[in-house]
This record gives structure tokens, C-alpha cells and sequence, in this order.
């Protein structure tokens, strides 16, 4: 299977040290540099996804979530389909640990979601990037910093910094946008800054929440492309989404969850809802 | 490494003041207020305490004693010691001039008698070996112990045996209307034996101890209850003669000094003449109080300042220094101590209530402030969170933000309370001179370090509780 050859051939990658390098055909990067591989905390040969009958009932009593077996190997693909209050965005907020497990096991890489105290969370997130469907930008910084401001917050040096966001910028193709603010890009380069954001800290994971839920039909297709680009540098990449579409387009795995439970789990399927 | 930067957390932090500015005003106008309570409470039991440490040695005790008082009938008292005349051997004390032989001993006690008294005084006459030869005789006059106006008449004269010579004149009495009857040679007589003016021809038996007395005969006759004692050298020459005063004084002396609970050189005698001085010295402000001193009898007791050794006694020194004769009032600086003591508490209660509620009122204003620029920035908090920020590094810059309201209202209360206290000072200083003031330089240090520390504290306290609730959620 071609997508089993992928995975291997990503895992592999991975394993090399110069797995993080960007890619030579768009990066415009002046000077070829590591990422550091210790952030991507490769303890185990490959880190993995795995929910084990996840359950989450709301404190008001809604049953979200009603055991979720669920696994996403490391450098996966995938596409989280289902209709409204399917459990899709409460599936997200547990991966971003916004809301925690009630009942079941829910490990990403070697973090256990549940156990998980509070003081670990932000070490957790930057693990992971997250692209939301409103882009969540702050208007008042420019393309560049907004992508800075990720970095700053870990704690970064600003040399690093300077070096880094363009290289990141000329992944998601806005290396001319740096100075421009998130007001004047259209809504498909405004997710693209998001998307760069996400990428800032190097994560190996990507979590898109609908992330063209808010752009021009003819631009979603470039915004996926770009995740299907990021997939290839070896991240886990994993799109919640409605668009029957875009999913039928790309033919990755496609997990399809209905009230709370995973109904469907096909490799290079078709939605159905 | 990863190394954060200062120079961000503080420009998030003044930019978030800035945002809301009016509000930043009013927690550092609340604050400010706070602090100045504050700094006036503490400025007041600072120079509470200054006035207490003025005060001198609390550790002192002040014996008043009552030895210029005449004795009543049957009164104990001591003897003065041996007096030194040169060539001449001191036996002892008598009442009578002519006696050889000593009725007491030199320090002995005396049960005053009011037999031995010649108008209300008793005099002690020296008895010397070998008695007392006179070149002649002396007149004296005596009052027979009424007061009288003018000076009693002398006769510096020595007369031989069988001398004529003529008596004084009549006296008047100063506050009576008791008439002058003429002259008697006994202190009982109701009758005048002699005429103011008129003759007497001097007999060796008319004196006592080389001295003819003519008293006073009064209309009507004085009684006395009280006696006065005095010491005569007896026609001696001697270098001082004692008074009866000096005698009690020393013996009160010698009684202190058996206490225990005294300290080292813990006795000191402090006249009443030393007493009106020092008095006057500090009425010179006032003539109309001072003139009413220097016209007047000295109304001032003689004392001991006595410093003891342990404070816990002091109930039994002064019940021991009130059984001590001679002794009727005594001061403990302890009690002036303590009503100031517990003025100082007083205010201490009453400001910290009034501080308490300046602070929870101040922290409250500090934690709306923070709310504010926190909500303000909520979005970019949320995003921060995702990115995978740590709770210190969103919450530091609020906390700055509450660090920097309490530095400002520190700094501003330093100064303000600079400017009142010099105000204060004057104005007290002007008035009532008896309240010493600290000035402000001496308190500086202390004050500024209060309000820095104070102020960034309670911005701090504000700042965490606002964004410890917002964080939570």
C-alpha cells in the first residue's frame, strides 16, 4: 500500500538527523540548520496517539464522547469526519487538553493526558500546534511577530528567532508578507499564519480544528495542500473537518465519529457521515 | 539556552497600564491613601516610643521626703553624729547647755519630748569634755515661737557678772493681734517680768550655758504640737554645724542604701533648692508662674531619684520606701511609662482596623485593575495558552503591572507624608514644646523602605488573586 510505504519511509526519515531539515524547494533559507530533535522527545522510535475507550461527560451532564478507541501512528495523516455534535470539537479540546478525559486512556507520545498535572500542560502544548478555524491572530503585531510571539513565549532567543520565522514564513509561502499585518492578508494567508504559528515551536504534532471552515472555497484546497506538505516533513497531521470534498479529494485515512463513538476508520477512504 | 526577557514582561506590563489608564489612577490614588494612613500611624508610635526613651531612665524611682516637717510629741527620731572642735573631745548631746555629762550619745535615737522644748524648739547642746567656760555672758531674745514682724533684736555684747544693761523694745506679732506683754526669763511665764526698754542687772544664775534668754511674753500664750529640733555647738567652734533636716536626710540615706533591688550608684540626692532651680529653668517661658517661684517659700520637697535593678519589683521597693520615716510620696517614672504604653497600644488597635480595611479596599481596586488589563488581553492569553506558554509567563506581566501601581503610590506616599510631617513638626514644635518630634531625616529610611515594600506587596497580592481566578478558569 502506498500510504503504509509513507509511513515507513517517514519513520525512517525520522530517525536520520537531518529529518527536520526544510525543504530544499521552498525554503528559502540563507543558511541550512537542525532542528532541534530533542523537542520532538523521539523516546520510543515513534510516539503515537492512542485513545482507549475514551469517554468525556460534561459537567452539565451532556455525554460527549462515549468510548473512543482510537490510534494515530507517528507521521500519520488524518481526517476526523462527522456531522455537528458528532464529538468531533470535543475530541479536539482532549488532544489540546482544554478539557480532560473523564473515563478511558487518551496517551499522546509519552504524555498521559489524564495524569497529566496542570503545571505540564504548556510543556504538552508545544508539542503539539494547533490551527483553529478563526485563525486567532492578534491584530496589533504583524505577520512576522505573531509567528515571534510563539517563540518568545517559550522562550526563545531572539537570535533564534530571527533565523527561524522566515524559514518558517517560506513553508507556508508568505516570506514577503513578514511586515504585513493579519487585517490586510486575505482569510486563506491569514490560516497561513496560523499554520506558521503552529509550526513556530517545531511540534510533531499538527491539530487542524476546521481550518477551512472560514476561507474561500478556492483557497481551502491550497491550505491543504500545505498540511499534505507539512505531513511529507514527517509530522502527524490531523484535520477535523466537514467537507466532504476536501476529504474525498485527498483519499487519506478518514475516521468518521458519530454521537461520541468512532463509526468508520478506512485508509484512503471517502466521507460519509 | 533559553533565556526570557526582562524588557518584555515590563513593556507588556506598561502597556497594560497604559490601556487603562483611569483606572491605574484610582488603585494608585486608593493605594497612596493607604499608605499615607499608614505612614501617619507609624509616625505617631515612632514618636510615641521617642517621647517614651525622652522620658530618661524609666528604671528610676523619686522618693520625696518630708525632713524640714517638725516632729509631733513622741516622734522617733536619730541624733547627729559627733561634732570636732579642736582641743576639745565631743561626749555627746543634751538638751541642757551646763550638763558634763552627755544625756545621748552622738547617733543616738531621741523621742522627742516636748519638756525639752522652749517654744516649740528643741535644742540639742553639744557636751564637751571637760565643759564649757564662757569669757562672759551673751543676751539673746526668743519669740517664744510666734511669728513677728521685722527681725528679732540682737546684742552681739558680752557682759560681765553684775552688768547693767537695757532689753529690747516690744515686739509685734506678723499674723495676730496677740499683744507684746514685755520680757520674761522663763519661756512659761504669763507675765512679764521685764518692760520692753527696761533694766536688768545681769545674774550669773539667769544663764544656761553662758546665755541669758530673754523670752517674749504674749497676751496670750502659745501652745505648740509640733517641735522643731536644732543643735547648738555649745560656745565651740566648730566647721558645721548640723541641721536637723541634714541629720534625717542621712539617715534616710543610710536606709536606702540597705534596700536591695538598688542599683550601683543607684542614689541620688537631689535638694529641694536644686529642685526650684531646675523648676525655674523650665518655666523661664512662663514670668507670671516663675515670679510666683522666686517671690514665694521654695514649695518644692527635697528627693532621691533612686534607680533600681529589676523592674518586676518595683510594687516592693515603693511599699519599702513608703515604711522608710521621713519618706511620704513617692514617683514611679514606670507609670508614666505605661499610661503612654498604653496610649501607643491604643492607637496601634485603632490604626490597624482602620489599615486593614485601606488594604482590603486598596487590594480590591488593584485586583479590578488587573481584571481589566487581563480581559483586555484575554484573547492574546488564550493564544499564549495554546502556543504553550507557562502560567508565570502570562501571569508576570500582570503581576508587574500590580508591582509597578504599588512602586508609584510608595514612592508618591513618601513624599507626601514628607511634605505633612515637616507641616506637623512645625506646628507642633511651635506649640507644645514639652513633645519632642523626631525629624524626618532620621525616620527617612525606614519610612521609604515601609511604603516601597508595603506598596509593591499589596500591588502584588492584588495582581496574583486577579489573575490566579482568571488563569484558573
Amino acid at each position: 500500500m502506498p500510504l503504509l510505504r509513507f509511513l515507513l519511509d517517514n519513520r525512517s526519515v525520522s530517525r536520520a538527523p537531518h529529518a527536520d531539515l526544510p525543504d530544499r524547494d521552498c525554503g528559502h533559507a540563507r543558511k541550512i540548520y537542525i532542528f532541534p530533535i530533542g523537542s520532538m522527545k523521539k523516546a520510543h522510535g515513534y510516539d503515537m496517539i492512542e485513545f482507549k475507550n475514551v469517554k468525556k461527560i460534561y459537567p452539565n451532564g451532556t455525554e460527549a464522547l462515549n468510548g473512543i478507541d482510537l490510534k494515530i501512528e507517528d507521521g500519520e495523516f488524518v481526517f476526523i469526519v462527522g456531522a455537528s455534535g458528532a464529538g468531533k470539537s470535543t475530541l479536539t479540546k482532549l488532544l489540546t487538553r482544554e478539557e480532560t478525559v473523564t473515563d478511558g486512556q487518551l496517551t499522546v507520545n509519552e504524555f498521559n493526558l489524564q495524569k497529566m498535572p496542570g503545571r505540564k500542560v504548556p510543556y504538552y502544548r508545544r508539542q503539539i500546534g494547533v490551527v483553529f478555524q478563526d485563525f486567532r491572530l492578534l491584530h496589533d503585531m504583524t505577520v512576522f511577530e505573531n509567528v515571534a510571539f510563539a517563540m518568545q513565549i517559550v522562550g526563545e532567543s531572539n537570535r533564534t528567532i530571527k533565523r527561524r520565522v522566515p524559514s518558517i514564513l517560506s513553508i507556508v509561502g508568505l516570506q514577503d508578507k513578514a511586515a504585513s499585518f493579519p487585517s490586510q492578508l486575505s482569510g486563506g494567508e491569514q490560516q497561513r499564519v496560523a499554520l506558521a504559528r503552529a509550526l513556530a515551536n517545531n511540534p510533531s504534532i499538527i491539530i487542524a480544528d476546521e481550518p477551512t471552515g472560514n476561507i474561500d472555497p478556492k483557497l481551502s484546497l491550497d491550505i491543504m495542500n500545505l498540511l499534505i506538505k507539512i505531513h511529507r516533513k514527517n509530522k502527524t497531521v490531523i484535520v477535523v473537518t466537514h467537507e466532504k470534498q476536501l476529504v474525498d479529494y485527498f483519499r487519506q485515512r478518514v475516521v468518521t465519529i458519530d454521537n461520541g463513538v468512532v463509526v468508520s476508520d478506512r485508509v484512503g477512504g471517502m466521507f460519509h457521515a | 539556552m533559553r533565556r526570557y526577557k526582562l524588557s518584555y514582561f515590563f513593556s507588556q506590563a506598561f502597556k497594560g497600564m497604559w490601556r487603562n489608564g483611569m483606572m491605574t489612577l484610582a488603585s494608585v490614588t486608593v493605594l497612596l491613601s493607604c499608605l499615607i494612613v499608614m505612614g501617619c500611624f507609624s509616625m505617631l508610635v515612632v514618636n510615641i516610643d521617642h517621647n517614651l526613651e525622652s522620658l530618661g531612665d524609666l528604671n528610676e524611682i523619686v522618693a520625696f521626703a518630708d525632713t524640714d516637717q517638725p516632729y509631733e510629741e513622741g516622734a522617733k527620731t536619730v541624733l547627729a553624729q559627733s561634732l570636732s572642735s579642736e582641743g576639745k573631745r565631743f561626749l555627746g548631746w543634751s538638751t541642757d547647755p551646763d550638763a558634763e555629762k552627755a544625756e545621748y550619745a552622738a547617733g543616738a535615737s531621741y523621742t522627742v519630748d516636748p519638756a525639752h522644748a522652749v517654744g516649740g524648739i528643741i535644742t540639742m547642746y553639744a557636751v564637751w569634755e571637760g565643759g564649757v567656760t564662757g569669757d562672759g555672758y551673751r543676751i539673746r531674745y526668743n519669740a517664744t515661737g510666734l511669728n513677728i514682724e521685722g527681725e528679732l533684736p540682737e546684742d552681739d555684747s558680752v557682759y560681765q557678772e553684775g552688768a547693767s544693761l537695757a532689753l529690747a523694745d516690744s515686739l509685734s506679732a506678723r499674723y495676730s493681734t496677740i499683744e507684746f506683754l514685755g520680757w520674761s526669763l522663763s519661756p512659761d511665764a504669763e507675765e512679764a517680768e521685764f518692760l520692753p526698754g527696761g533694766s536688768y542687772t545681769l545674774s550669773a544664775e539667769d544663764a544656761r550655758g553662758g546665755v541669758i534668754t530673754f523670752y517674749a511674753v504674749w497676751s496670750e500664750k502659745q501652745t505648740f504640737a509640733t517641735y522643731e529640733l536644732v543643735y547648738d555647738a555649745n560656745r565651740c567652734e566648730v566647721k558645721e554645724l548640723p541641721t536637723d533636716s541634714d541629720v534625717r536626710l542621712a539617715r534616710i540615706r543610710k536606709e536606702l542604701e540597705s534596700l536591695d533591688n538598688i542599683a550601683e550608684d543607684g542614689i541620688v540626692f537631689v535638694s529641694k533648692e536644686e529642685t526650684l532651680e531646675s523648676e525655674k529653668e523650665k518655666l523661664k517661658d512662663y514670668p507670671s508662674l516663675l515670679a510666683t517661684l522666686e517671690n514665694g517659700e521654695n514649695p518644692y520637697p527635697d528627693s532621691f531619684q533612686i534607680t533600681y535593678k529589676d523592674n518586676s519589683l518595683v510594687s516592693t521597693l515603693e511599699l519599702q520606701l513608703s515604711e522608710i520615716e521621713g519618706i511620704y510620696k513617692t514617683r514611679c517614672r514606670a507609670d508614666i511609662a505605661e499610661n503612654i504604653e498604653s496610649l501607643k497600644s491604643g492607637v496601634i488597635l485603632i490604626f490597624s482596623w482602620f489599615m486593614v480595611i485601606l488594604f482590603v479596599v486598596s487590594i480590591f481596586v488593584i485586583i479590578n485593575t488587573v481584571k481589566l488589563a487581563v480581559v483586555g488581553r484575554s484573547k492574546e492569553i488564550a493564544i499564549m495558552r495554546y502556543v504553550g506558554a507557562t502560567k508565570w509567563f502570562i501571569a508576570l506581566p500582570f503581576e508587574l503591572e500590580g508591582a509597578i501601581i504599588g512602586l508609584f503610590s510608595g514612592v508618591a506616599a513618601f513624599f507626601v507624608q514628607w511634605y505633612m510631617y515637616g507641616y506637623v513638626q512645625k506646628m507642633i514644635m511651635n506649640d507644645i514644646q514639652m513633645i519632642s518630634i523626631l525629624s524626618f531625616s532620621d525616620i527617612r529610611i525606614m519610612m521609604l523602605i515601609g511604603c516601597l515594600v508595603i506598596g509593591v506587596i499589596t500591588g502584588v497580592i492584588g495582581s496574583v488573586i486577579s489573575i490566579r481566578k482568571y488563569l484558573k478558569a
